[in-house]
């Protein structure tokens, strides 16, 4: 008798979100750091070149990675973000983006992620922050900064130092506890997790590969993107045990 | 991971799953901290857990004494 082989399904798996190309040297350097705290990095491109799937659209796709995230790490510059009101008619088909049109697709996984009560960690760009291109402060993106000051956040200086900052807490949220639960416990289970977590207590909950019923199991599917992320999208399939 | 925690319910005692993960961690000789959250399951433990001391998660220290095994358990 054995478990499950570690798989992508059954490491911690982080969601970096940012603006590419202005926070690209950033960018590399978490995905750095994610590796070498053995999780594994998760990407979801802004829109273009993603294709709706599965009857889902990209808003649907880039929820649902969010979502299925452990963990979020936000790295906010000064660039204004991708917007996804008026992106082809997917403000057709969420009336949501339509009660601020304004909002940035870094705004909206934010905000998952907090409904999702994954791990959130966010760092800022400041003026003195080093190895990015000279770009002005967007209006947009300097009120989202406002509001995520409200928190606790992360400075960007440099490249090295925030290497260290993302490892260090990285390492500190290892979960080192199995929670063995039933599907129909889900809730239950999510909710011991997060109370454990405000104990500092760090919790592996499979919510990815425990089964529906006997042979299957809800599952993700990943490849690898350009960068080495992984893009993944969720749908059923079966799983041998 | 160095800890199995078990949530117990009527639906988990029930899960071959759950039991086959139970299973494997008294195999690799690893702690497991059954945590009860319903009152009818404590007379019907699965046999796999009968000789673990479980936590009484009904009781209103329940999750602090959850808590406070775990953090004992990880700092060994």
């Amino acid at each position: 008798m054995s478990l499950p082989p570690s798989t992508a399904a059954n490491v911690l798996q982080v969601f970096v979100s940012s603006v590419t190309d202005e926070m690209a040297p950033y960018r590399e350097v978490a995905l750095r750091a994610i590796r070498s705290s053995e999780m594994l990095p998760k990407n979801f491109n802004e829109g273009a070149g993603v294709e709706a799937t599965h009857g889902k659209t990209i808003f649907d796709l880039n929820r649902d990675t969010v979502r299925t995230s452990d963990v979020l790490v936000g790295l906010y510059g000064f660039a204004r973000a991708w917007r996804p009101y008026g992106f082809g008619d997917l403000s057709d088909q969420h009336l949501e983006l339509r009660q601020d049109p304004e909002k940035l697709i870094l705004e909206y996984e934010y905000v998952w992620a907090l409904e999702a009560g994954i791990y959130v960690f966010p760092f800022l760009r400041t003026p003195r922050t080093a190895d990015l291109p000279d770009v002005p402060l967007d209006a947009r993106m300097s009120a989202f900064h406002s509001r995520l000051k409200t928190r606790t956040v992360g400075w960007l200086t440099n490249t090295r130092d925030f290497h260290e900052q993302l490892v260090r807490r990285l390492v500190s949220i290892r979960p080192r506890v199995f929670l063995s639960y039933s599907r129909r416990n889900g809730d239950i289970a999510l909710k011991l997790q997060r109370e454990l977590r405000n104990e500092d207590v760090h919790v592996w909950r499979d919510a990815i590969n425990i089964p529906l019923r006997r042979g299957m199991a809800v599952s993700n599917s990943s490849w690898p993107g350009a960068d080495g992320c992984l893009t993944c999208i969720s749908h059923i399939r079966f799983r041998r045990f | 991971m160095d800890v199995l925690l078990v949530l117990v319910t009527s639906d988990s005692a029930g899960s071959e799953w759950v039991q086959k993960e139970c299973l494997e961690f008294v195999h690799r000789q690893k702690p497991v901290v059954p945590y009860v959250v319903e009152s009818q399951v404590k007379n019907a433990l699965p046999d796999y857990l009968r000789s673990i001391q479980y936590i009484d998660g009904t009781e209103t220290t329940g999750f602090s004494t959850l808590a406070q095994r775990l953090r004992l358990l990880l700092a060994h």
